[in-house]
């Protein structure tokens, strides 16, 4: 059996995931995706899922904003990855652990976000 | 972290042993905090005209495609803080090595995710850039991070 695996990045930019699990449960039940692995990590204005599922076909990129955005992903983030997917811009897709914010020219940095795991399943995601 | 939390991590450590780091450096707008509209100030064209010779410019408008550093590190074991910031300053190195102002880095945040995965990824190190965001330009700087960071390459 061929895996069509994708790695599915949402910001959720609330502190309540009970709409992503709302949206999650509905947009499973017609798309039918498999579910391999997943990780949730709060930050500080809400939550970052990753999550690794297989699809029953293969997704174009565009898809996968649309799938994004539909289980709850910031519609900023989505505007600019379907703006770099349209443009054929790769390293598309992102949702950083840690963020930095520069002072003074580069020469100090200071933390501006991290996220903190809150739990995890790393199934067949290799 | 949970039992559940630390069986599944342990588990992606023997499956997927390696951590690939993706460093983003994204140029993104700065907006003008605070806006007092004195007399003779009638439009907001006049008031961005003066905000600009005072230099408080909002200095670029579509975050954060218009610049980018992007850089792909494969490591084994998770970057140490010092190790972190040592790539940051690499960073911050290799653009004002290749053409960017020093100050246009305060505009600028920096951010990465790991990909874990059975096999490194190769490392690379790119700038993308665009004036009009429409066409995109790339500039390959592998050899330049690669001299600053290859310590720190664990492929």
């Amino acid at each position: 059996m061929i895996l069509l695996k994708s790695e599915l990045l949402i910001d959720i930019d609330k502190k309540n995931l009970k709409e992503f699990f709302e949206r999650y449960i509905f947009v499973q039940k017609y798309l039918k995706f498999k579910l391999l692995g997943y990780e949730i990590a709060e930050t500080k204005k809400g939550y970052h899922v990753r999550l690794i599922v297989d699809l029953p076909y293969k997704y174009s990129d565009k898809d996968i904003v649309l799938l994004q955005l539909l289980l709850g992903d910031d519609w900023k983030r989505a505007t600019i990855n379907y703006f770099r997917v349209i443009h054929n811009l790769d390293n598309w897709n992102v949702l950083f652990r840690k963020k930095y914010r520069i002072f003074k020219a580069g020469n100090l940095f200071k933390l501006a976000s991290k996220e903190k795991c809150i739990g995890c399943l790393h199934g067949d995601v290799s | 972290m949970a039992v559940s939390d630390r069986i599944a991590e342990a588990t992606r450590e023997l499956m997927l042993p390696y951590k690939n780091y993706h460093i983003y450096l994204h140029l993104i707008y700065k907006p003008i905090e605070k806006a007092k509209f004195l007399t003779g100030v009638e439009s907001l064209r006049k008031f961005l005209r003066i905000a600009k010779e005072r230099g408080f410019e909002q200095k670029r408008r579509d975050h954060p495609i218009a610049f980018e550093l992007i850089l792909t590190l494969p490591r084994k074991n998770k970057l140490t803080l010092a190790e972190e910031m040592r790539f940051l300053k690499a960073m911050r190195e290799i653009l004002i090595d290749a053409f960017f102002s020093p100050e246009l880095l305060n505009y600028a945040e920096i951010g990465y995710d790991i990909k874990y995965s059975a096999k490194p990824v190769g490392f690379k190190a790119f700038i993308r850039y665009s004036r009009d965001g429409e066409k995109f330009y790339r500039i390959d700087v592998t050899r330049v991070a690669k001299r600053l960071l290859g310590d720190l390459i664990e492929e």
